[in-house]
């Protein structure tokens, strides 16, 4: 837990939430810290979030099960855009059933079916593996901020109806089985021994599953 | 390693959801170590229902927190972690 500067820490950090908030109730927890620091601003003013790129915002979406809101919009108008769309990330409506992302260019078409030529804010069924996806709606950068939340609506609802619930144990044996991997920035597994080096339980042949980069060889072969 | 970043204001605008991510959280590390990734269900929450709302970098969660005055619950979550955004 961490001040809002970013920098006095205001609890250690452990492994597991329980070491930091407590064994018997989390929320309360949390709730005390809430009180150590009241708002000083409307949430509903709060800023919308982001990621570093499509490729890990698209694998986020897909593992939380939520539809992806790509912000694509040239340079000169995502400033303004960040700003008129905060009113639409906090609506009561919308915040916490999406993933958020600023994306400037096409790049990012190349992983998604469906896509226009034009900039747009674009709803994106996130694929089973977060690798790939398909454009739900299409709006230009200029629609009614009623207009998205109401599109967006729609979009959550078909996405909820025809989708099917992850059961994650099944999800990764199915990834494992196909070798479907996502390369993550840290290696795959953890460092027990605290040699410094990623232990591998299975040697090399258990870098060998999974595929390309299976266990060990970084990311995770689940997505 | 993806690192994710809430606002406390978050968990007050969606406590009741707070609870449900936080009991799976604390499920998973009972013991010091969560289950293997081949050992886990499904998600508590419906699909289209709201959970946490994440900051996903660490740049928007700081600004949001000195904009909101809110303290800042950091998680850092490698790929093989579950509960938080993202991870199973």
């Amino acid at each position: 837990m961490l001040a809002p500067d970013g920098q006095e820490w205001l609890s250690r950090a452990s492994r597991g939430p329980e070491q930091v908030l407590g064994r018997s109730d989390a929320t309360q927890a949390l709730h005390r810290y809430s009180l150590m620091y009241p708002a000083k601003a409307d949430s509903k003013d709060a800023l919308v979030q982001d990621f570093h790129s499509f490729r890990q915002a698209l694998n986020v979406a897909s593992a939380d099960q939520r539809v992806l809101v790509l912000v694509n919009a040239p340079v000169d108008q995502e400033p303004k855009l960040r700003e008129s769309l905060r009113a639409v990330a906090n609506h009561p409506s919308v915040i916490g059933r999406f993933h958020f992302d600023f994306e400037q260019g096409s790049e990012w078409k190349a992983k998604i079916s469906g896509t226009r030529d034009q900039a747009g804010i674009v709803l994106i069924h996130p694929g089973e593996f977060g690798l790939e996806g398909k454009v739900l709606n299409h709006l230009p950068l200029d629609a009614a901020n009623d207009q998205i939340i109401a599109t967006m609506g729609k979009a959550n609802a078909r996405f909820a109806a025809t989708t099917e619930k992850k059961v994650y144990s099944q999800h990764v044996a199915k990834g494992t089985r196909e070798g479907i991997y996502f390369e993550g920035a840290v290696p795959y597994g953890e460092d027990r021994d605290g040699d410094g080096e990623i232990d591998h339980r299975g040697g090399a042949r258990g870098r060998g599953r999974g595929g390309l980069g299976g266990r060990g060889a970084g990311g995770s072969p689940r997505r | 390693m993806i690192m994710r970043f809430a606002a406390i204001q978050r968990f007050a605008a969606v406590q009741r959801f707070t609870a449900v991510l936080c009991l799976a959280v604390l499920g998973g590390y009972a013991g010091g170590q969560g289950p293997r990734p081949s050992n886990l269900g499904a998600s508590k929450l419906d699909l289209g229902e709201p959970g946490i709302q994440w900051y996903t970098t660490w740049e928007s969660a700081e600004a949001e927190a000195k904009r909101s005055g809110r303290a800042i619950m950091f998680v850092a979550a490698a790929t093989q972690c579950h509960g938080v955004s993202g991870v199973f």
